[in-house]
């Protein structure tokens, strides 16, 4: 029986972390480390105003998250502000959305629970979800692959290529803003941003081979977070604190044997 | 060399902010021209490369690119411009080697086209003209500014582009590096029968091979023409930088 727990959850963390490692890339180039915290928060609010409306507060969680990823390209662009702001502007927007469902929500305890998901209480139809999402990901990636790191690089230089940087550009916050959202449901919001923040930063310890760091990034998400579930079964510790402590460590290990610290520390 | 205009601009006018960045600028550029454009800073060179890219609107005036107007065609425009910035906003430790951003140079011709063996010929073909082997492999953003030069001279010429920005190219190059790249830069201006703009804002750095120097200042053509009459203008550098 925990057997069967404890592989449904190694497979749960591998699936999971190999999408949150290549978009954990995409956030760590794009420098939007905040855009895991303002998503999570409106599929609060969304949620909150399902329970209130009386609409299935799961879904909302997700439209409203996915929604709101929609409007911070929009929102930088127009506004000519970094998406940093355009993501803090958004973020406050969704908390007072939040806010303002909470003080009509009789009980309050229930928001944690249902929002902020288990990797214990996964269930199949989540499996699939994420086997799809990882699917329609990989796609992306193969296909597009030049275009993105055109612009992941210089999006003048891209666009001067004749490349859509604008949609590739809104796509590929699309997707940020979708695995973060179909993830934060299943696996919550701790063990989301320890698989997104860490990996890539790890990776960057070893490699300057943008392909490399993408693979990288996805083995560390996917090995750290093995590691992270296989010692708290063992020790039965917290899931999500154990992974997010075991992934530091790695970090941790790896910047200390970097071999970038290694070839470049004469020069700078 | 095939017949006809490269670009026209026609009566463009820029504002930012508020204020005229290029003022009612006409210029015709004919196929396999050398052109310098010249002007102290912020007289709107970068803006005028910019606009005709299409990065910047103009509020005013039209321009063609080979026939087509940049406001309808501006994606297959920028597909024969290879642009070289004046400065690239860019994290020197992003993660990306020399050689890949070599084959960024290929990125745009085509959604889902993959890089073929044409593709890397033409690569490989520029690599070695460049003799930049050596560096085919380290990190883009560590190596010196004058090998980013030559690396992002190679970059721009292995798009196989028809036409040719080079925005302030002399930055970051002692003059004898600026000497050899200028070099570089007329020898595939012969060789690839390019339509070249080149910007500075150095009279000391306009090539022999300048068909025609255009002088921009405070967004206005204050000058057309060849360097030789540009020379015989009396006061000619209180003219263009006071
Ligand atoms: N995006 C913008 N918004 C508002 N004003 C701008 C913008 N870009 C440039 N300008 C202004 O337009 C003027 C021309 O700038 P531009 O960069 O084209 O000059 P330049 O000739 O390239 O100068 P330099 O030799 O310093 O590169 C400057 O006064 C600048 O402040
Ligand atoms: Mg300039």
């Amino acid at each position: 029986m925990t057997d069967s727990i404890l592989y449904k959850s190694l497979f749960i963390i591998i699936l999971t972390g190999i999408q949150c490692g290549i978009i954990g890339v995409f956030i760590f180039l794009l420098n939007i480390p905040f855009i895991g915290v303002t998503l999570s928060h409106s599929a609060m609010a969304g949620g909150i105003w399902g329970m209130i409306l009386g609409l299935p507060s799961r879904v909302m969680a997700l439209g409203f998250s996915l929604l709101s990823s929609l409007f911070i390209p929009p929102l930088s662009e127009k506004s000519r502000i970094s998406p940093n702001i355009a993501i803090s502007i958004l973020f406050s927007f969704v908390l007072g959305i939040a806010f303002l469902g909470m003080g009509l929500l009789p009980q309050k305890g229930v928001i944690l629970d249902l929002l902020w998901g288990n990797i214990l209480l996964v269930d199949s139809l989540d499996i699939i979800f994420l086997i799809f999402l990882l699917f329609a990901l990989g796609v992306f990636i193969a296909a597009f692959f030049k275009e993105l790191v055109a612009i992941l690089f210089n999006r003048e230089i891209a666009a001067s290529l004749g490349i859509n940087d604008r949609l590739f550009f809104y796509v590929l916050l699309f997707f940020v803003g979708a695995v973060i959202t179909v993830n934060l449901n299943i696996i919550g919001g701790l063990l989301l941003f320890s698989l997104i923040i860490i990996p890539p930063s790890i990776a960057y310890q070893i490699t300057y081979d943008i392909k490399k760091f993408i693979f990288l990034s996805s083995f560390f998400a996917s090995l750290g977070g093995a590691g992270g579930v296989i010692f708290s079964f063992t020790f039965n510790w917290p899931v999500s604190a154990t992974v997010a402590i075991f992934l530091s460590f790695i970090l941790l290990i790896v910047y200390l044997i970097s071999p970038k610290r290694r070839v470049y520390a004469k020069v700078d | 060399m095939a017949q006809g205009y490269a670009i026209r601009v026609k009566n463009v006018c820029l504002s930012g902010h508020g204020h005229a960045i290029l003022n009612h600028i006409d210029l015709d550029v004919k196929k396999g021209e050398f052109i310098t454009i010249l002007g102290p800073n912020g007289s709107g060179k970068t803006s005028l490369l910019k606009t005709i890219l299409g990065f910047y609107k103009a509020g005013q005036g039209e321009i063609f690119v080979n026939q087509e107007n940049t406001k309808s065609k501006i994606r297959s425009i920028r597909k024969n411009i290879a642009y070289m910035p004046q400065r690239l906003d860019m994290d020197p430790y992003f993660p990306i080697l020399v050689k890949d951003v070599l084959v960024m140079g290929r990125s745009g011709k085509g959604i889902l086209k993959r890089i073929d063996k044409n593709d890397r010929d033409i690569i490989r073909s520029v690599e070695k003209e460049f003799k930049i082997h050596h560096l085919l492999n380290k990190p883009f953003g560590l190596i010196s500014g004058g090998e980013r030069q030559k690396v992002m001279l190679a970059f721009v010429l292995i798009q196989k582009p028809e036409i040719l920005f080079l925005d302030e190219p002399n930055v970051n190059l002692d003059i004898q590096a600026y000497k050899k790249f200028l070099k570089m830069v007329e020898k595939i201006y012969i060789d690839h029968r390019l339509t070249v703009l080149f910007v500075t804002h150095l009279i000391t750095h306009i090539s022999e091979f300048s068909n025609r120097i255009v002088v921009l200042k405070n967004g206005h053509v204050i000058f057309q023409g060849q360097k030789k009459e540009l020379w015989e203008k009396k006061d000619f550098l209180s003219y263009i930088y006071d």
